[in-house]
C-alpha cells in the first residue's frame, strides 16, 4: 500500500493469517505501517483513505469491496474516540451500527445493551458522550463497533492518553472480550503495555514490514514483548533553588462546577516536572491558567515578573514570553509553511533577534535531518511535535509547558523528545510536563506534581517518593 | 413537538417577520419572540456581537436615513421619522430571526432532527446530515480555540484591527483545515465501518413519528401566522 504523492510504501509485502479467538498485539514504530494496514483490513483503504493497493484482504473467507460491506466481520476502534463519534447520546452512539443492519428493533435494543454489559458500560446508557470521561469514551467506543457483532475487532492504540487508572478499566474490558467472547483482537500499540498478559501472539511491523511473528509458547515471544526502558536522565538530576513560578490558592470553576480548589504549588528553576493526575483532575486548566489562558476566581499566581490572579489579570501573550507552551494536539499549533518560519514563529512575534531565532533553527535542523523550507504538515507525527517544542521554546521562555507530549508517540519518538526536555534543562529551563507515564516520571523527572479532583496531592522532589508509592499514585488511596 | 412542524413554524414565523414594516407590530414581536426564548430557556444566544450589531443596525438607520419628518438635530445629525422607523424593523427582524433560529435550535435535538425527517420520507442518508453537522459543532469550536490559545500564547496578539483580523484568519486556516479533514476522514470511517448506508432504509431506535397532536399544532400555529399576517398588512392596524 502506498499513499498518494509518496515514493516508499507504507505496507510491503505484508503477509499474515490470523486464526479465529487469537489475540494480536501488534506493534511498530510511528509509521511503520500497523495502522495502515489494519485500514485496509476494513476497507477503510482505498475506499475513504486514498492509497493505492495492491495483493488482497480476506476476512472469515470473503473479499470485500468496501467498508460497508466488510463490516458485517470486521470492526475498528480508532485511534482518537472522540472523532469516531457520529451522535450524541451513549444509547444513540451503539444503536447506530444495529440500526444501519435494519436489524428489528428489539433486536437493536438487545445488542445495545449486550455490548454496553460486555465492556462494563451499562451504566453509561442514558448519558451524554461530551459528558464522559476519556476511559468512558473508549468503552463506549468499543461497545458501538460490539453491538454490529463483528468476528473480527481491531484497536487502534486504545489506551493512548489515558490515564493508568482508565487505562486500567479498558484493559479488563478488553480482557473480557477475549475471556468470555473468545473473539478474534488485534490492538494496535506503539509499546506492549499492559495488554503483554493478554497477548496470545506478538507481531511487530518496521518501515512497512513485518519483522516479528511470534505466538505464546514459541521462541522469542518474550523478547517480541519486551518493553524498551524508558530513558534515564543523567546523574547529577539538582534542581536550582530558585522559585520560578508559584501558586497560592488557586479556585477556578465554570458553570457552577469547581475544577481547581486551594492549588499552591512553586517550581524549581531547572527543574523537570511531571504533572500527573487521572483524566479530568485539571492539569491542563492549571497550565491555561499558569500562562493566563484562564482566569482564577481566587488566589494568585507568580512566573518570573508576571503577577497575577483573580484581582489582576494578565495578558496570554504577555506571559508567553516567559512561559512556552506546548499543547496536546499538534496540529493545533502549526501555523506557517516552512520549519524554519515556524520554529521562528514566536520569536518574530516577540522580537527575538534573526541570529537568535536562525541558531534555534539550525539546532532544529540538525537534530531532526530535515530542511527548514519543507512544509511542517509534511513531517512525520513525531517531529511535527518536536517542532512544537522548538517553537514553542525558539524565543527563550524560562518556563515551558508541555500537555501530553508522550502521547500517540513511540519510544524513538519519546526517547527524542526527552532529549530536547533535556537540553532545555541544560540551558537553564524549567519544564513541566503533563504525563501519564509513572515510569518516565520516576526515572527522568526532578519532582513530581500529583493532582487528583482539582487540588495537588503531593508536591515535591521525585527523590522523596518511596520506591513503593509510585504503583499507588493513581488509586483513589494512595498518596 | 415533533422538528418538521417546528421547522415549518420557523419559516412562517421568518416569512412573517420579514413582511413586518410596522415598528410597533415589530417591537410587539420582539417582545413575543423573547418571551419563548425565556420559556425555553434558549439562552445563551443574546451575546454582546449581536447585540451590538442589533444596535449598530439601528443606529445606522436612525443617522443617516433620513426619511419622514424631523424629530431631532444635533450638529450635523438628524434624526427622522424614517430613520427611527426604519432602524427598529431592520434591528427588530435580525434579533427575531437570530432568536427565532436559536430557539429551534435550544429546543430540538440534532436526533430528533434526523429521525424526524426519515419517518417523513427522507432518505435517510440526507436526514442524517444536520444531525452530524450540528454534532460536530461544538468540537469545532473547542479546536477554534485551542488554535487561537495556541497563536496567543506564542505572542501573536488577536486585535480587531482589518490587519489583525487578516492575520489571526491566516494562520487559523491552516491548523482548522488539518483538523476538519482528518475529522472527516475519521467520523467517515467510523460511520462505513458500522454499515452506515448498506441499506436503502434504517432501523430507528426511536422513531419520532407525526402525531395527530402534532398536525393540530401545526394547523393553529399557521391559522395564527396567517392572521398576524393580515394583521400587520390591515391599514387600519397600522400604528405607525
Amino acid at each position: 500500500m502506498r499513499y498518494e504523492n509518496r515514493s516508499r510504501p507504507a505496507v510491503d509485502g505484508l503477509t499474515f493469517r490470523v486464526e479465529p479467538g487469537e489475540f494480536v498485539l501488534l506493534m511498530g514504530g510511528s509509521a511503520s505501517g500497523k495502522s495502515t494496514a489494519m485500514q485496509a483490513i476494513c476497507g477503510f483503504i482505498p475506499e475513504i483513505i486514498h492509497a493505492v493497493r495492491d495483493g488482497t484482504v480476506e476476512v472469515d473467507g470473503q473479499v470485500f469491496e468496501d467498508a460497508t460491506s466488510a463490516s458485517k466481520v470486521v470492526c475498528m476502534v480508532q485511534q482518537d474516540p472522540e472523532t469516531q463519534f457520529c451522535t450524541e447520546t451513549v444509547e444513540d452512539e451503539v444503536a447506530f451500527g444495529p440500526e444501519n443492519f435494519n436489524m428489528p428493533r428489539g433486536s437493536v435494543r438487545a445488542a445495545v445493551d449486550d455490548a454496553l454489559a460486555s465492556v462494563g458500560a451499562s451504566h453509561l446508557l442514558d448519558r451524554r458522550l461530551s459528558t464522559l470521561s476519556g476511559g468512558e469514551k473508549q468503552k463506549v467506543a468499543i461497545a458501538s463497533m460490539l453491538s454490529v457483532g463483528p468476528k473480527l475487532l481491531i484497536l487502534d492504540e486504545p489506551t493512548s492518553n489515558l490515564d493508568p487508572r482508565s487505562m486500567g478499566d479498558v484493559v479488563t474490558a478488553i480482557d473480557s472480550l477475549r475471556r468470555d467472547r473468545k473473539m478474534t483482537i488485534v490492538v494496535v500499540e506503539h509499546r506492549p503495555g499492559q495488554f503483554t498478559d493478554l497477548a496470545s501472539r506478538a507481531m511487530t511491523m518496521e518501515r512497512g514490514r513485518l519483522v516479528v511473528d511470534r505466538r505464546r509458547g514459541e521462541p522469542g515471544f518474550a523478547d517480541a514483548l519486551a518493553r524498551p526502558a524508558c530513558r534515564q536522565a543523567v546523574t547529577g538530576n539538582h534542581p536550582g533553588a530558585t522559585t520560578v513560578a508559584s501558586a497560592r490558592g488557586i479556585r477556578f470553576g465554570i458553570g457552577g462546577v469547581t475544577i481547581l480548589h486551594d492549588v499552591s504549588f512553586d517550581l524549581r528553576e531547572r527543574s523537570i516536572v511531571a504533572l500527573m493526575g487521572e483524566n479530568g483532575a485539571g492539569k491542563t486548566t492549571l497550565l491555561k491558567i499558569l500562562t493566563g489562558l484562564l482566569h482564577p476566581q481566587s488566589g494568585s499566581i507568580r512566573v518570573f515578573g508576571h503577577e497575577f490572579g483573580a484581582r489582576s489579570r494578565a495578558e496570554p501573550w504577555a506571559i508567553g514570553r516567559d512561559v512556552g507552551f506546548v499543547f496536546q494536539n499538534p496540529n493545533h499549533q502549526i501555523f506557517e509553511r516552512t520549519v524554519e518560519r515556524e520554529v521562528k514563529f514566536a520569536s518574530g512575534n516577540y522580537g527575538v533577534p534573526e541570529d537568535e531565532a536562525m541558531a534555534a533553527v539550525g539546532r532544529f535542523e540538525a537534530a531532526e535531518q530535515v530542511r527548514r523550507f519543507v512544509h511542517p504538515h509534511c513531517l512525520s507525527f513525531g517531529q511535527k511535535r518536536r517542532v512544537n517544542i522548538a517553537s514553542a521554546s525558539s524565543h527563550g521562555p524560562g518556563l515551558v509547558l508541555m500537555d501530553e507530549p508522550f502521547a500517540g508517540q513511540d519510544s524513538a519518538n519519546a526517547a527524542a523528545i526527552c532529549d530536547m526536555i533535556w537540553e532545555l534543562r541544560a540551558s537553564g529551563k524549567t519544564t513541566v510536563v503533563v504525563t501519564h507515564d509513572v515510569d518516565f516520571a520516576r526515572r527522568f523527572c526532578t519532582d513530581v506534581l500529583l493532582m487528583r479532583a482539582g487540588t495537588v496531592v503531593r508536591s515535591g522532589p521525585v527523590a522523596d517518593v518511596p520506591e513503593g508509592d509510585w504503583d499507588g499514585l493513581f488509586s483513589r488511596e494512595g498518596t | 413537538m415533533n422538528p418538521i412542524c417546528k421547522a415549518v413554524l420557523l419559516v412562517m414565523c421568518s416569512v412573517l417577520v420579514l413582511t413586518i414594516s410596522d415598528p410597533v407590530h415589530m417591537l410587539v414581536f420582539v417582545a413575543l419572540v423573547l418571551a419563548a426564548k425565556e420559556r425555553y430557556r434558549a439562552r445563551g444566544v443574546m451575546t454582546k456581537g449581536i447585540i451590538v450589531f442589533s444596535a449598530t443596525i439601528f443606529l445606522a438607520q436612525a443617522v443617516f436615513n433620513h426619511s419622514g419628518e424631523e424629530i431631532a438635530r444635533w450638529f450635523v445629525f438628524e434624526l427622522t421619522t424614517g430613520g427611527v422607523t426604519d432602524g427598529i424593523t431592520i434591528a427588530g427582524k435580525f434579533l427575531s430571526l437570530i432568536m427565532m433560529s436559536w430557539v429551534f435550535v435550544a429546543t430540538t435535538t440534532p436526533a430528533d432532527l434526523s429521525s424526524a425527517l426519515t419517518s417523513a420520507g427522507f432518505p435517510y442518508r440526507y436526514a442524517f446530515l444536520p444531525a452530524l453537522s450540528m454534532r460536530f459543532v461544538p468540537v469545532f469550536r473547542f479546536e477554534l480555540a485551542a488554535v487561537r490559545e495556541a497563536q496567543v500564547t506564542r505572542g501573536m496578539r488577536l486585535d480587531m484591527s482589518l490587519r489583525g483580523v487578516a492575520r489571526s484568519a491566516r494562520y487559523t486556516t491552516i491548523p482548522m483545515l488539518m483538523t476538519a479533514m482528518s475529522k472527516v476522514n475519521a467520523v467517515a470511517a467510523s460511520m462505513s465501518g458500522r454499515g452506515f448506508g448498506m441499506h436503502a432504509t434504517r432501523t430507528q431506535l426511536k422513531p419520532v413519528k407525526m402525531t395527530a397532536s402534532d398536525l393540530a399544532f401545526l394547523a393553529a400555529s399557521g391559522a395564527s401566522v396567517v392572521l398576524a399576517f393580515f394583521v400587520t398588512r390591515c391599514p387600519s392596524l397600522q400604528v405607525v
